[in-house]
């Protein structure tokens, strides 16, 4: 697996001119359609990541890359064999690509409702974030976006849309993962690695 | 107060969105760009405000504000 993680606010006009015009028509327009620019940032600069790291791996020039996607919304790459995924959260933009189907999922750590932790994690889980003590504080939050990101990379790595949030038992799987200046948590799945 | 001004409440201290024009034909990730765990809480919390369990096969199907109207006004 080769990642990379991207800060759109060094993105230059003449980087995001550039990028988004190599994007292809039904990309253009979702972008054009969003109400924010730093949402159009992130999805110009996740497209840009994805070509130039499937460009250098597969020896193809990123405009010649072309993307579809799954019933589900997943994206793939059209006749290359190669996988890649895509998440943002905040500044953020993560990227990964690899010969397996792969998923990730980046967070910004933030303050959680204790009603939407025990929604997401099972009771090993729970023990985990909740560590047994009653205090809830910025370590909780940020196992549990330890937790929802190893989720969240399991289900794109399917491609099935995210479903029962519970049914993903992390602590059964193998996940590689990061944290970053403590303020945003990344996981990674990939299939075959279990 | 109306459905939609429920939702623009919970959208606007769920997510990280800020105070915007919300209507029924606002499209939650095409316009709004809301990641998955923006939409997860979203789900819990109209779950919550409303007494209703929404099913994964619906939040599935829910793409615009209006679809979570919808639901909402046949339970």
């Amino acid at each position: 697996m080769i990642y990379k993680l991207y800060d759109i606010s060094i993105m230059t006009d003449s980087e995001y001119q550039k990028w988004y015009s190599v994007m292809d028509s039904s990309k253009q327009a979702r972008v054009d359609r969003f109400m924010f620019e730093d949402d159009k940032k992130r999805t110009v600069a996740g497209d840009m990541l994805a070509r130039e790291m499937i460009s250098k791996a597969c020896n193809i020039a990123p405009e010649d890359i072309l993307f579809s996607k799954n019933n589900y919304g997943k994206p793939f790459v059209n006749d290359l064999d190669i996988e890649f995924n895509i998440s943002h959260s905040g500044e953020y933009v993560l990227c990964a690509i690899d010969d397996n189907p792969i998923g990730v999922d980046i967070e910004k750590i933030r303050p959680v409702d204790i009603s939407v932790i025990k929604r997401v994690c099972n009771n090993d889980e729970l023990d985990y974030v909740l560590q047994s003590n009653n205090n809830i504080d910025e370590d909780t939050f940020k196992r549990f976006f330890e937790i929802w990101t190893a989720k969240e990379a399991y289900f794109k790595c399917l491609g099935t849309g995210i479903a029962d949030v519970k049914s993903c038992r992390t602590q059964e799987l193998k996940f590689e993962k990061c944290c970053i200046s403590n303020k945003f948590f990344c996981s990674f799945f990939i299939e075959n690695s279990n | 107060m109306t459905i939609l001004n429920q939702l623009k409440e919970i959208l606007l201290s769920n997510t990280e969105i800020s105070n915007i024009d919300i209507s029924e034909s606002t499209d939650l990730k095409n316009d709004l760009n809301l990641s998955s765990f923006d939409l997860a809480q979203l789900v819990f919390a109209v779950e919550e405000e409303f007494d209703v369990e929404i099913p994964d096969r619906t939040i599935r199907s829910i793409k615009t504000v209006g679809d979570v109207i919808d639901f909402l006004v046949k339970q």
